[in-house]
């Protein structure tokens, strides 16, 4: 861009390579011409043409300068004494390569944005968010379904960690991920898209489980060619998706697509089979790869009299049976014990089912429940009566084993105990008696008694944990049997880890674990399979945002059913976002530490250092750039770092 | 990166040269180099002594694609009437004239040739890049620097007691076309304003605030952003004034104390509460006068 020995005068070249031109001193003064001359263009030749200047030879005295090259005679007019020459510049300033005034140079780092590292499925929001912006749906659910293949059942009741993640949530709230999610994956739902596997392979693997863990990794091991088959023990697929969250949250038929796109991947399915019970661990020998996901299908009980009543039962128990058998007469009172997103689910689908006094008792306070916030409001809306800090003691019962009433204390909160949240106690004296016709009792899970062979146990000592049985052989694992936490999105992050460590053993490529994850997030399929490489592994906190670039604005609504109108039958309650609202939210996305081609650093150069190139990406003159900084202070979403010079001067 | 195509913000030309020499930060060169971009090569700059004459090269090298000529302190708004007429009897009349001067050349030392240019009405684009002092001498006082305002010939001691003059309305006071307040701070704006005054003939004045890294005391990286907080604090309203009379303002303020500006530079680290408390109520008259100006009735209406 730097032309060499530009010439004052757009348009004109220097007739020769010097650095200095003169003007004849006739021109350049303002006495006047002399009275022969004819006024021409060179009265203007400052400005004028180039070809009216001459160029002086070094060791010429002023007077042979004046007489041009083109004049056979020196023009002289005014005093004996020659008028000063009017100097003009004619070289640029271009090599003078003022780099090397910089202590720090900036960089293009493009970073991972919060929400993805919040995601444990590791869901490239922010590009989704540009997609979106564009109206680009198509592209969108191909990139999520890269990394999930449940985008509308995760953008229905996933607990969105993503949102929490999200830096906008310190500027005024988060943007609606999930609602954002939930749009894309329901207008794009009748598109074909012939999601591309892999190249063919001829191993197989067994699956035990088709919840959402067994379920995600048959997803990503057909799309990296395996045959999969999968072994479930209820007739239906789906897990606690089908036979625990109610349809209110997770319409069935949202759930049947979903599940019908891994099937027809070339899924083969064999339900009604519980392994280990209708066929022996042994059956699965001939596979390749073996993973266990069966999940927490055991109630825990809380141990207090009474607990084996008729009319009393575990939160999932309750929920399988409306789930499968539809409602059922449970009688006008329901008392349901428990904090979790099951004693929710279940004082929800009560109130639906029409059950007009549901109570919920919770030992500990609403702050504390595990359960979805918004879940707990809801049911709150919707008339579930709650009651913080109790805990049943007994329930009574009477000669024909039914609960008649349940015999709650009140307690109080303490220090915190290992789970770091405080320590109810009871206060005695303080018991009191609740008339009910049913007891649900959700206070958490554990693990199926026939859930993995007699002699296994869970090792953890690998990249990815594994099963080890001294009969059966090493199984991989996933779901809420390897997962701290309990979540839909975490099982579908554990079937995607399972399904790397089946390709990379059986393929024999090691997988760089550390590569493949996001920065401190979930494992990336796009980075497994290599169509995105890690960069610079780490993410961005609100300090890098650049409010000034920002306008304050709240997220968009969530359209809910009336609560009127939802408790009268399982619709759905929450109504997703329109097309605007979804774009709204898109734009709102700050795009942290990820480069939109906004210009800022190229419009705010003091050096003209930054070039903007035809692909709409930038990079930075090195030799020009004095390392000022404005680039990545004005960078509105810190895609831009002040490194150390050392580091060298070209290393991008 | 992402690919999506956005409409390129800056016009294509780049008529800057990289290797000049301005200081790490300089908003005067983010000023002239935006400002060429909106004006197009046909353009002749007329640079009295400031921080340009520096940064346009040391002779024989130019950092410009236009013409420059550099005058005396006091003479350009005469130097620009000359180049104006010699392109008018040359029949160019399609040539820029930008005289482009500093707080000192427009406030100070260059006031009166450029208030008899405006007054003639010369087609030119009048110019001042404000740094709020002389810089490139060494951080000196102009009647540019805002009051309290620290400088080597206003130190603590000896404060710079007067508040900072009002150009914009002294160029408004000659009746001239068109005036407007723009910042580095404001690219968008600051384009607009100069492709709007090239389509205006006569006399045509832009003040832009333009940042100082060492004479404010700031670092250079936040050149840009304190500079826009002078106008998010009403402290640097942007605003245009057409014939001298109507007032438009272009930049809704954001209500930030002026406490918030004055803080995040080493020139007012000085400053008492009761010192920022008087010129946040200065700040406050001036921007309710600048209101009660782009609310009266339009001149010629």
């Amino acid at each position: 861009m730097s032309k060499p020995n530009q010439t004052a005068q757009p348009g004109k070249t220097a007739t020769t390579g010097a650095p200095v031109r003169t003007i004849e001193p006739a021109v350049a003064a303002t006495g006047g011409l002399a009275a022969d001359d004819e006024p021409t263009a060179e009265s203007h030749a400052v400005i004028g043409d180039g070809s009216n200047v001459s160029v002086p030879a070094p060791n010429k005295s002023a007077a042979e300068r004046q007489g041009g090259s083109e004049r056979s005679e020196p023009i002289r007019f005014g005093p004996s004494f020659p008028l000063p020459i009017a100097p003009i510049s004619q070289g640029t300033t271009a090599f003078i390569h003022t780099g090397s005034w910089r202590y720090l140079k900036p960089r293009y780092v493009n970073k991972v944005p919060p929400c993805r590292v919040g995601c444990p499925a590791a869901m490239p929001v922010e590009r989704v968010m540009t997609l979106v912006e564009g109206g680009k749906y198509e592209a969108a659910i191909r990139e999520i379904l890269d990394e999930n293949p449940f985008p509308g059942i995760c953008g229905r009741v996933c607990y969105h960690p993503c949102e929490t993640a999200c830096n906008r949530g310190q500027y005024d709230s988060p943007l609606a991920i999930q609602l954002t999610e939930r749009f894309i994956a329901d207008e794009t739902a009748d598109l074909d898209l012939q999601l591309e596997g892999g190249p063919r392979q001829k191993e197989s693997v067994a699956i035990v489980g088709g919840g959402p863990a067994g379920m995600a990794a048959a997803y990503f091991l057909l799309r990296l060619g395996y045959q999969v088959t999968l072994f479930e023990a209820e007739n239906r697929l789906g897990g606690i998706l089908r036979y625990g969250i109610p349809p209110y949250r997770l319409p069935r038929a949202i759930l049947d697509q979903e599940l019908n796109r891994v099937v027809a991947l070339g899924l083969k399915v064999q339900s009604g089979v519980r392994v280990g019970r209708d066929i022996p661990w042994s059956a699965l020998r001939g596979f390749n790869a073996r993973m266990l996901a069966p999940g927490l299908g055991k109630s825990r009980l809380l141990g207090i009299a009474g607990e084996d009543a008729q009319n009393a039962e575990s939160g999932l128990e309750f929920l399988r049976r409306f789930n499968t058998e539809g409602p059922r007469h449970i009688g006008k009172k329901l008392v349901v014990i428990g904090g979790g997103n099951t004693a929710i689910d279940v004082v929800r689908t009560a109130i639906r089912a029409g059950c007009g006094d549901v109570n919920l008792l919770y030992r500990r306070t609403r702050a504390e429940m595990p359960a979805l916030a918004g879940e707990v409001d809801e049911a709150d809306r919707e008339g579930v009566a709650m009651s913080f800090l109790s805990l049943p003691i007994r329930f009574i019962v009477d000669t024909a084993n039914r609960v008649v009433a349940v015999e709650a204390v009140k307690m109080k909160l303490s220090e915190p105990d290992e789970s770091n949240r405080p320590r109810p106690i009871p206060i005695p004296g303080s018991e009191w008696i609740i008339e009910t016709d049913h007891v649900v009792v959700a206070v958490g899970e554990s693990e199926h008694a026939s859930a993995m062979p007699d002699d296994a146990a869970l090792c953890r000592e690998q990249a990815f944990p594994l099963i080890q049985s001294g009969d059966q052989g090493e199984f991989y694992v996933g779901g809420d049997l390897s997962n701290d936490t309990l979540t839909v999105v975490s099982a579908i992050a554990s079937g995607k880890r399972a399904a790397i460590a089946i390709d990379s053993d059986l393929r024999g490529r090691l997988a760089d674990w550390k590569a493949i994850r996001v920065a401190d997030g979930g494992l990336s399929f796009t980075r497994y399979l290599g169509k995105e490489t890690p960069g610079h592994n780490r993410s961005i906190a609100i300090d890098r945002i650049n409010p000034d670039y920002f306008k304050k604005q709240e997220r968009a609504r969530t359209p809910r059913l009336s609560v009127r109108v939802r408790v009268a039958g399982f619709e759905e309650v929450n109504l997703g976002y329109a097309q605007s609202a979804a774009e709204v939210e898109a734009k709102r996305c700050f795009h942290c530490g990820v480069c939109t081609a906004c210009d800022n650093c190229y419009i705010f150069c003091p050096d003209a250092a930054v070039e903007k190139k035809p692909d709409n990406t930038f990079s930075i003159r090195y030799e020009y750039c004095k390392g000022c900084g404005i680039c990545a202070t004005e960078c509105p979403r810190g895609a831009l770092d002040m490194v150390a010079d050392e580091e060298g001067i070209n290393d991008e | 990166m992402s690919s999506d195509s956005r409409q390129p913000r800056l016009p294509a030309p780049e008529l800057l040269i990289s290797g000049h020499s301005a200081c790490q930060g300089c908003g005067a060169s983010v000023a002239m180099r935006l400002a060429l971009k909106a004006l197009g090569e046909q353009t002749i700059v007329v640079l009295p002594a400031c921080c340009w004459s520096i940064i346009a090269g040391a002779f024989p090298y130019t950092s410009l694609r236009v013409p420059v000529i550099h005058s005396a302190f006091e003479a350009a708004g005469a130097v620009a009437s000359g180049v104006r007429a010699a392109l008018d009897i040359t029949g160019q009349k399609n040539v820029q004239v930008l005289g482009w001067s500093g707080d000192g050349g427009t406030f100070d030392i260059g006031l009166q040739s450029l208030s008899g240019a405006v007054e003639r009405n010369e087609n030119v684009l009048f110019v001042c890049y404000d740094n709020e002092g002389y810089m490139n001498t060494g951080i000196q006082r102009s009647s540019a620097t805002p009051q309290y305002a620290w400088t080597t010939t206003t130190p603590e001691k000896y404060p710079k007691e007067t508040p900072k003059k009002n150009m914009a309305d002294i160029m408004a006071a000659h009746k001239i076309p068109y005036a407007a307040t723009t910042s580095v701070a404001f690219p968008d704006d600051l384009i607009f304003k100069f492709k709007k005054a090239a389509r205006i003939q006569g006399s045509r004045f832009i003040h832009i605030l333009s940042p100082c890294p060492p004479g404010w005391r700031i670092p250079s990286d936040q050149s840009i952003k304190v500079t826009r907080m002078a106008t998010q604090c009403n402290v640097f309203p942007i605003y245009e004034i057409e014939a001298g009379d109507n007032y438009y303002i272009n930049i809704e303020p954001e209500g930030v104390p002026v406490r918030d500006y004055l803080k995040a530079q080493g020139r007012f680290s000085h400053l008492s509460a009761e010192a920022i408390e008087q010129i946040q109520r200065r700040v406050d008259f001036e921007w309710e006068r600048l209101l009660h100006k782009a609310m009266m009735k339009r001149f010629g209406e």
